[in-house]
């Protein structure tokens, strides 16, 4: 059973991070709509089993939080 | 101020309070190695890159502050990976910083050049490129502050040598106030004595409850925070590896070590409980066996800094976010005021749980490792500190070791990186120089790093080396006797060299025991060295590390022997 996520990033530098973290997870990018304008915005769409998502999740939520200390 | 990008960098890592740096010079680190010795910084050079990012590492583990590593470009930066991957696992904060080939190289793969950023970005917590060197004082204030800051881990900062040459003028600050802002501190304070009260109320609700310390504790530094608290609540506790020296060892409701090689009691324990206190641990496979099973019937109060760690393996009942410093002081506030059961009949039935750990097994009149350990435990001094390597000889000694402190137990725990023994050794003692160190290392894991014996030599760092020879990787060994129907393909080492011969090859003194009856005093003489020494523990080969619980099984299915 796959599952289906939504992540919406306003930051290119974070992309690299985030489809790393994919390639561990065993997740796939079925997506990425990018918009490369003024203000940067993408929405990648991912799938994967429930508990691989749950783990992207997690993953990503830190990388994002170190991500943004990082810029701030 | 006239200057140029190494000086800048190490004026930079002098306002920062750093005074100690492991590393090894190479082509593209050469203006950084130039402007060295005009700095307060002492540098430790050592063997090969990796005992750099192990020895700052362990400095970090072992102090709390900031562990620095410096390496060239290319081969010397992939040689500090699994340092770092090694500092990540067990959020160690640690700066590597490396020398990267002049801007204009850069891409063409040029000698030595190698994308660093790249290679590191999944082993680090932040890294940057610099190539100009006006920007080397903001990367290293914003590397060393994520680096400390939150979930420690490892940075590193990947310089141009053309940025390290660069003559400039620098007027602007070295180092500013690192402090993170708080926001909305009261929300968050409101939210922490609700979530204590809660946790609190839980615990007071159980029949069952446990307390599991992992290495957020050692982080935090809250042993003392800690030990009222378990007192206060009266519960049963036991610790993960990093958390070993938590817990006051001698506490009667101290159950030592669960996971794999935990201790009987502390595994039936923690699976009979109906409550589980896990205070800055993150539900490693080590620990929980099979994750399906774990805690199924408890109600789990989990605490932990890093909020992507709630859930992430266990649901938790009731999460708290934050410093385990904040955590311990308000679940303690709310405690003193609580009506707490006793839990006798608890701690009666764990009482009973309780059970020695195997004992050595014997085989002619060659040596046990297990009996070395016992002894060597037994005969060390109170702030000792212990550096071990990976495999059986870890478990043993983290099942065996008795510590004051979670700072003087120093060990790979998530990667599990043999070689970290030796090199972790030279960091601790440079760290605590009145303190004696002693490096626990298989025949194995030694052979991985021992060059850092120079390393020891060189500095006259007085460490002491145990080296457990049982001639095999005696961790695989035992997986393949116990788990691949005896078969051993390449884990016997029957060829090792004379590790006596060798420490003298080096100008270090040693000793070779063999004998049960030689063990007490050949440790004596090694524990009342001056001086760095080597104590070679020739010990027979089969030797199994038990308890044991097989890999994705539940935490209570111990193997105690070896299955006829």
């Amino acid at each position: 059973m796959s599952e289906r996520l939504e992540l919406p990033l306003h930051d290119q530098r974070a992309l690299a991070k985030v489809l790393t973290a994919l390639t561990r997870t065993g997740c796939t990018a079925t997506s990425v709509r990018a918009n490369f304008g003024d203000n940067y915005s993408a929405v990648i769409t991912i799938e994967g089993a429930p508990l691989n998502l749950r783990r992207l999740t997690a993953m990503i939520s830190r990388l994002i939080s170190t991500h943004q200390e990082e810029y701030r | 101020m006239e200057t140029t990008g190494s000086r800048l960098l190490l004026s930079a890592l002098e306002a920062h309070g750093i005074d100690a740096v492991f590393g090894y010079p190479g082509g593209a680190i050469m203006p950084f190695y130039d402007a060295l010795p005009q700095s307060g910084l002492t540098h430790y050079l050592v063997r090969h890159e990796q005992g750099a990012a192990f020895a700052a590492g362990a400095y970090a583990r072992t102090t709390g502050r900031l562990g620095v590593c410096v390496a060239t470009s290319g081969p010397g930066a992939t040689n500090l990976v699994t340092g770092l991957l090694d500092a990540m696992m067990d959020s160690a904060p640690v700066l590597a910083i490396t020398g990267q080939v002049r801007s204009a190289l850069m891409g063409t793969d040029g000698f030595q050049e190698a994308d660093v950023v790249g290679i590191t970005s999944s082993c680090t917590k932040h890294n940057a490129l610099v190539s100009r060197a006006v920007e080397i004082p903001v990367a290293i204030e914003r590397a060393i502050r994520i680096a400390t800051s939150g979930r420690p881990g490892p940075v590193l900062v990947d310089i141009t040598t053309d940025a390290l040459k660069e003559r400039l003028t620098w007027e602007g600050p070295l180092c500013q106030a690192a402090e993170r802002p708080r926001v909305s501190q009261d929300t968050h304070d409101v939210d922490l004595k609700v979530q204590a009260t809660e946790a609190i109320a839980a615990l007071a609700r159980a029949e069952r409850p446990v307390i599991i310390v992992g290495g957020g504790t050692r982080i935090a530094n809250v042993i003392q925070e800690f030990r009222r608290f378990a007192a206060l609540i009266g519960a049963p506790v036991v610790a993960t590896i990093t958390g070993l020296g938590t817990a006051d060892p001698g506490d009667s409701r101290y159950l030592g070590m669960f996971g794999m090689h935990g201790h009987k009691g502390a595994n039936l324990a923690v699976t009979r409980a109906d409550c589980m206190l896990a205070l800055g641990m993150r539900f490693d496979d080590r620990v929980t066996g099979d994750v399906g099973k774990f805690g199924r019937n408890a109600t789990i109060i989990h605490c932990d800094i890093d909020p992507t760690e709630i859930g992430k393996i266990i649901p938790v009942d009731v999460p708290i976010v934050g410093d385990l410093h904040e955590t311990i002081a308000a679940l303690t506030q709310v405690a003193e005021v609580a009506t707490m059961p006793s839990y006798e009949s608890w701690l009666a039935e764990v009482a009973m749980l309780r059970r020695p750990l195997p004992p050595a097994r014997h085989e002619n009149d060659e040596l046990s490792a297990t009996d070395v350990l016992d002894a060597l435990s037994a005969m060390m001094e109170p702030g000792t500190v212990v550096t071990t390597d990976v495999g059986q000889h870890q478990m043993w000694m983290a099942q065996r070791v008795r510590l004051e402190s979670s700072r003087d137990f120093l060990t790979s725990a998530g990667l599990g990186a043999m070689g970290f023994g030796l090199p972790a050794a030279v960091g601790a003692q440079v760290a605590r120089p009145n303190d004696p160190v002693i490096a626990v290392v298989g025949d194995g894991g030694f052979q991985m790093t021992m060059h850092e014996l120079a390393t020891i030599r060189r500095y006259e760092l007085p460490v002491k080396i145990v080296v457990i020879d049982n001639r095999h990787l005696g961790m695989v060994r035992q997986w393949q006797e116990l788990f691949y129907e005896r078969r051993i393909v390449a884990t016997d080492l029957y060829d090792n060299p004379e590790f006596c011969t060798l420490a003298s090859a080096y100008g270090i003194r040693s000793a070779r025991v063999e004998r049960a009856e030689d063990l007490h005093r050949a440790l004596s003489e090694m524990l009342e060295s001056d001086s760095a020494y080597l104590l070679h523990c020739a010990c027979f080969p089969t030797e199994n590390c038990f308890p044991m619980v097989p890999a994705g099984r539940h935490i209570d299915e111990m193997l105690e022997r070896t299955p006829a």
